[in-house]
């Protein structure tokens, strides 16, 4: 990448004798929504507060707008953090604490009370300048953190989970103003969560992490569609999964027996397969067909019985328990105009899907 | 809170109310019905005056004391009142200046065995008052510690009479009597500062000093003030340390009121010296926490 914001460079961190992150390398561009997306105790924040200075790496070279940042300390990087918990200052009030940075910037009074000012109107919090932390909602405390790391305008803004103590109607409207504040203020975000539909929503690239490792680097489309290892796809959205050894390669291409029984065709993720390997083949509910009665098995093709249905107004869920496979495989149908439902639980139906929805990955 | 639980808890309390109203609060109403008595010969006239108060500032020729007049006919409680004021200000200061550090240390630089820490501090407190002062007389006696060393070490060959009873001992002794009292309450507020406020004021650009004055030191404050008055109010009134170490010039209020209760065989006077130091005591604590916009701070950190 030309010109990144941010350069990691096999950053390594210890606690210990206990790597928290480990050898990890990629760039951020400027302007991006970058997330870190993955399990509680993967390293994200750790990671983060590298980024902010806060912690230093182990090993490694982390660069910021060009200039390596090793030595240099929190209180003089490009970069301002929200934190998880949102550290408001209790002593002081919320015009305060948003105004909490600007003494270090070269401003005049004047202008460092209408930088205030904005910052408010920016995160909605007018006329509650005056109040103390502890007379503010969650919903609140999180702007008073935003705009207090906003106004500083850093290169850089870290969000540590910034939404997760939110309840869920909140938490989806913050997701939209955040994404629409990025755009304005046009400066680059880092942002980290553990909810797979939070970072697919918000970010242009998501980094998935897993046990102190990048695992992948992609679009949210990108995570998506072609997940490069099993962590990822069971992280990102639901997968069904066909235990399978490959029969037959052809360039991405892979041919496997089902295991035990059945017989796929997909494109490999990774790594191309080769014959004998053991994988998965893995294909997203939505890429189903599903169809009434018990059909012919063959590739791409399994005969199963419905164990339960969920009816979820724009779409329908169902469950199908297929013989030899421990879970039942989950099938997504969108309730279109004049589209009944196909069965009910106990009924017989076909499963088919087409070759270029099957992903081969490893079988870990 | 419903009227059910607001009775559930007064009767929790009951006890506690009792306890107090037995121990603290009917000591000072005797104290206070006392002193509009009067006391002639060796028995107490019970017929309400105003004598006592008024013998405290009574006009007279008085003293002059460090450049104060004190201009009264009896000024020897004013003056020690005076006196004793500014020997506990000394002394607090000491002691919160001692604390301070140690609360600080323990709060953020003790990782491990904190508990142990706290249990070590609190080790002089498991002899009595009595005996701390007492080994303080040991320390500054004429034979004592220090002298002996010095002589030992042929810095000095007459042991030096100024360590002992007079002001400068008694505060070194309250100071010392105190400290672990004040480092627990400034340890606790200093312990309960979320360490996120401190990264995020670092994020926010302060350096390690400007980061303490500017979160830190207004964060302890509650517990930097509740210890300046848990060591301030009580050593004003204090007299078993300056009895013991303080000798005639290191004399406080408090050794004048015993002196007047036991001694002089003028309860009723002692009882007026009493509630005046209190009242006095009470005013300044009041002005004090005025001043440091207490009650502001309270509704913020709470
Ligand atoms: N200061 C520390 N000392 C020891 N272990 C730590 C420290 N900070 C984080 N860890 C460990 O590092 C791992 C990653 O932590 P963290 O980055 O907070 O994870 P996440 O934010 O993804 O939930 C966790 O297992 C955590 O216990
Ligand atoms: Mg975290």
């Amino acid at each position: 990448m030309d010109d990144p914001i941010i350069r990691l460079d096999n950053v390594e961190k210890s606690f210990g004798d206990f790597r928290a992150l480990k050898s990890i390398s990629f760039d951020i561009a400027r302007g991006e929504f970058f997330s870190l997306l993955g399990a509680s105790g993967c390293g994200k924040t750790t990671l983060l507060r590298i980024l902010a200075g806060i912690e230093q790496p182990t090993r490694g070279q982390l660069t910021i707008d060009g200039k390596p940042m090793a030595g240099v300390p929190a209180n003089q990087r490009p970069t301002n953090m929200v934190f998880q918990s949102y550290a408001i200052f209790p002593h002081l009030s919320v015009r305060e604490n948003i105004g909490y940075g600007l003494v270090y910037q070269k401003i005049s009074k004047a202008e460092a009370k209408a930088r205030t000012d904005e910052a408010i109107e920016l995160v909605k919090l007018e006329g509650l300048g005056d109040r103390s932390a502890h007379q503010l909602s969650g919903g609140q405390r999180q702007r008073v953190a935003l705009a207090r790391a906003l106004v500083c305008r850093p290169k850089v803004l870290l969000l540590d989970e910034p939404l997760s103590a939110l309840d869920k109607k909140l938490r989806e409207e913050m997701q939209q103003e955040l994404r629409s504040l990025q755009r304005t203020v046009g400066i680059t975000f880092v942002f980290v969560t553990h909810d797979q539909e939070e970072a697919l929503t918000l970010s242009d690239r998501i980094a998935v992490m897993a046990g102190g490792k990048v695992l992948q680097i992609d679009t949210p489309q990108g995570l998506y569609e072609r997940p490069n290892c099993l962590d990822v796809a069971e992280f990102v959205g639901t997968m069904n999964l066909f235990p399978a050894k490959v029969t037959g390669v052809d360039g991405a291409k892979a041919v496997a027996a089902g295991d035990p029984s059945g017989e796929f065709a997909g494109i490999s993720a990774g790594r191309p397969a080769a014959v004998g390997d053991t994988v998965f083949m893995a294909v997203r509910p939505e890429k189903i067909a599903i169809r009434a009665g018990a059909g012919q098995a063959g590739r791409n093709q399994v005969a199963g019985r419905i164990s339960s249905v969920s009816y979820l107004g724009d779409r329908s869920h169902y469950l199908v328990a297929v013989d030899g496979l421990a879970a039942p495989v989950a099938v997504y149908l969108s309730n279109l105009a004049g589209q009944g439902m196909v069965g009910t639980p106990g009924a017989d139906v076909t499963l088919s899907w087409d070759e270029t929805s099957v992903l081969v990955l490893d079988r870990a | 809170m419903s009227a059910g639980s607001t009775r559930t808890g007064l009767s929790l309390l009951s006890p506690a109310f009792l306890v107090m109203a037995a121990t603290l609060l009917a000591p000072v109403v005797a104290l206070v019905v006392m002193s509009f008595w009067s006391q002639s010969g060796f028995d107490i006239d019970r017929s309400f005056t105003l004598k006592n108060y008024a013998r405290l500032v009574e006009p007279g020729e008085g003293v002059v004391w460090y450049g104060i007049r004190f201009p009264f006919a009896y000024p020897v409680p004013a003056v020690l009142m005076i006196k004793s004021l500014a020997m506990s200000f000394v002394a607090t200061i000491c002691v919160i200046g001692l604390a301070w550090p140690m609360a600080y240390f323990l709060a953020f630089r003790v990782i491990r065995n904190k508990a142990m820490w706290i249990i070590l501090l609190t080790i002089p407190f498991w002899t009595s008052y009595l005996l701390r002062v007492f080994s303080w007389k040991i320390v500054l006696g004429f034979n004592g510690a220090i002298n002996s060393g010095l002589m030992w070490l042929g810095m000095i060959k007459e042991p030096l009479e100024f360590l002992l009873y007079n002001p400068v001992a008694v505060m070194i002794t309250l100071a010392h009597s105190w400290i672990a009292f004040a480092v627990l309450p400034i340890y606790v507020s200093l312990e309960k500062i979320d360490r996120s406020l401190l990264e995020a004021a670092s994020d926010l650009g302060d350096s390690r000093w400007t980061r303490f004055r500017r979160v830190t030191l207004p964060l302890s404050m509650p517990g930097t003030i509740a210890a300046t008055l848990l060591v301030f109010i009580p050593t004003v009134g204090d007299y078993v340390t300056p009895t013991l170490v303080g000798g005639p010039g290191g004399m406080m209020i408090g050794s004048l009121v015993q002196q007047l209760f036991l001694r002089q065989d003028n309860a009723p006077l002692g009882a007026a010296v009493s509630i005046v130091m209190m009242l006095i005591i009470a005013a300044l604590v009041g002005l004090f926490l005025w001043l440091i916009g207490y009650a502001r701070m309270r509704k913020r950190i709470g």
